[in-house]
């Protein structure tokens, strides 16, 4: 099923008003929404419920969605919305939102070694990333991990090139430290 | 501009898959989704959107036929019982009835739908709604891929195995249905009002005020609700006294309002419930909670 009505006809007849699917709209973006929760900061005992809010606001908000063009920017701004309330009512609550590495399991990863260092490797990724700002965060994960360029994180994250790249340059500074004191701090493997 | 090290590149790399949900996670949050929409299908929509909405998630076309409007706490207080009934077991009269509708106390357990903490307290952003296509992207996953429009689902090709519902006893509704096709005239007009208001941006007040106070006032919300549905209205009632001192500049006070009608009229004092319930609808005349106000104490 297509998963969004078209906005402008190419052929140049008259263009169909677009009309999201919540439906299209869940299925498309389910996994996007949940690994951006994830990467931002939202632990995994959270995310289920992080998911579940940012579909009842998109749910709530379809109306507001004026192109399929914009889709993933706009999910995405609501997804930061509910990664930043949901972190911030953990750190009120004191507690911590790195990640415990037993809950992390890849399905994709059918070799148990393989399992276990992607395990390791997120749950390090996780900590060093909390060791920086959200917005130093936000930043690098859409760069390194959803490979967005900057102009494009400009556009989702409502500001301009300029400030992506400043982010950018302070959270690869931050994270290279943050990964440095961890290497002081832990024994070389044999 | 600084590139990671090969060691911290190295860290990502292996990492890249290990954030997203696995099958187990993609189901139950699939059964999560569908009771969301229903709720949502069955508490806040126009004459025949409810009706169709719910119809459409049967057969596949759900989002055109329904307007979502209601904060989730407010169909936590009124809508989830209905939702349960036709989610789970339709029972059309049941639903319509203003008096044996969700605020009946159905014995069961509590509602298993979670009032949404965070409902009220964001809003998407306007600038990413309007934003337009910018640079082009080099990855597969990344947003440029998305705007091609017929992008399948990232890695997952078995995308949404359960997200129609499991029981095939959903009710093919017709528009003319009685069940929620009950809605009063001006109900439409009410919750194009609460559409415009979800519109808004946030208010610097309720940034103030803080979510966490929300998330709690939606929480004592929920255990209102709960002893609606339990048959309890006067803890219901002592509850929402409790809560009317706590939150005095609460955001949530037209529901905690709707609420107490609901509580009174399901209890003994039928007088008193309408008086509250004439004076909540005057107050709020435009609410589509005023809508179930006065069906639920047969006011007009």
């Amino acid at each position: 099923m297509a998963s969004v009505a078209m906005t402008d006809a190419p052929d140049g007849r008259e263009a169909v008003p677009y009309k999201p699917e919540f439906q299209a709209l869940y299925r498309d973006h389910c996994a996007f929404v949940w690994r951006m929760l994830r990467r931002l900061g939202v632990p995994p005992a959270n995310v289920a419920d992080a998911t579940q809010d940012v579909f009842v606001v998109i749910h709530r908000r379809l109306a507001f969605l004026r192109s399929s063009e914009v889709a993933r920017s706009w999910v995405y701004g609501i997804v930061a919305r509910v990664a930043r309330d949901h972190r911030r009512t953990l750190r009120r609550k004191g507690l911590s939102a790195a990640t415990d590495p037993d809950t992390l399991v890849d399905a994709g990863k059918s070799n148990a070694h393989d399992q276990l260092e992607q395990r390791e490797a997120v749950a390090l990724l996780d900590r060093l990333l909390e060791t920086l700002s959200d917005k130093e965060r936000e930043v690098l994960v859409l760069i390194e991990l959803e490979q967005m360029t900057a102009a494009e994180i400009a556009e989702a994250i409502g500001t301009n090139i300029n400030t992506v790249y400043t982010r950018l340059r302070a959270a690869r500074r931050n994270f290279e430290r943050a990964m440095a004191r961890h290497r002081a701090r832990t024994p070389e493997r044999p | 501009m600084t590139e990671l090290s090969p060691e911290a590149r190295a860290l990502f790399e292996a990492a890249r898959n290990g954030h997203e949900p696995t099958a187990h996670e993609r189901e139950q949050m699939n059964a999560r989704i569908l009771k969301v929409a229903a709720l949502a299908a069955v508490s806040g929509v126009s004459k025949t959107g409810a009706t169709a909405g719910l119809s459409g998630l049967a057969s596949g076309k759900v989002a055109g036929a329904m307007k979502v409007t209601f904060a989730l706490a407010v169909a936590g207080v009124l809508g989830a019982g209905a939702a349960r009934l036709v989610v789970e077991k339709p029972r059309p009269s049941a639903v319509a009835s203003p008096r044996t509708g969700p605020v009946a106390p159905p014995r069961s357990a509590p509602s298993p739908t979670r009032v949404m903490e965070p409902v009220r307290a964001i809003a998407a952003s306007p600038q990413s709604a309007s934003a337009s296509a910018a640079a082009p992207s080099h990855a597969p996953e990344s947003f440029a891929s998305a705007r091609a429009g017929t992008r399948p689902m990232p890695r997952d090709p078995a995308a949404a195995p359960g997200w129609r519902p499991a029981s095939p006893s959903l009710p093919a509704s017709s528009p003319t249905e009685p069940a929620v096709a009950a809605f009063p005239e001006g109900a439409d007009a009410a919750i194009a009002d609460l559409g415009a208001r979800a519109g808004e941006p946030l208010k610097a007040g309720h940034a103030a005020l803080g979510d966490a106070s929300l998330g709690e006032e939606a929480r004592g919300l929920a255990a209102v609700q709960r002893a609606l549905d339990q048959g309890r209205p006067s803890e219901a009632l002592a509850l929402l006294d409790e809560q009317e001192r706590r939150f005095r500049r609460g955001e949530l006070a037209p529901e905690r309002r709707a609420a107490r009608v609901l509580a009174h009229c399901a209890g003994a004092t039928a007088e008193q419930a309408r008086m509250l319930a004439q004076r909540f609808v005057e107050q709020e005349p435009a609410s589509p909670l005023a809508v179930r106000v006065r069906r639920a104490c047969g006011i007009r």
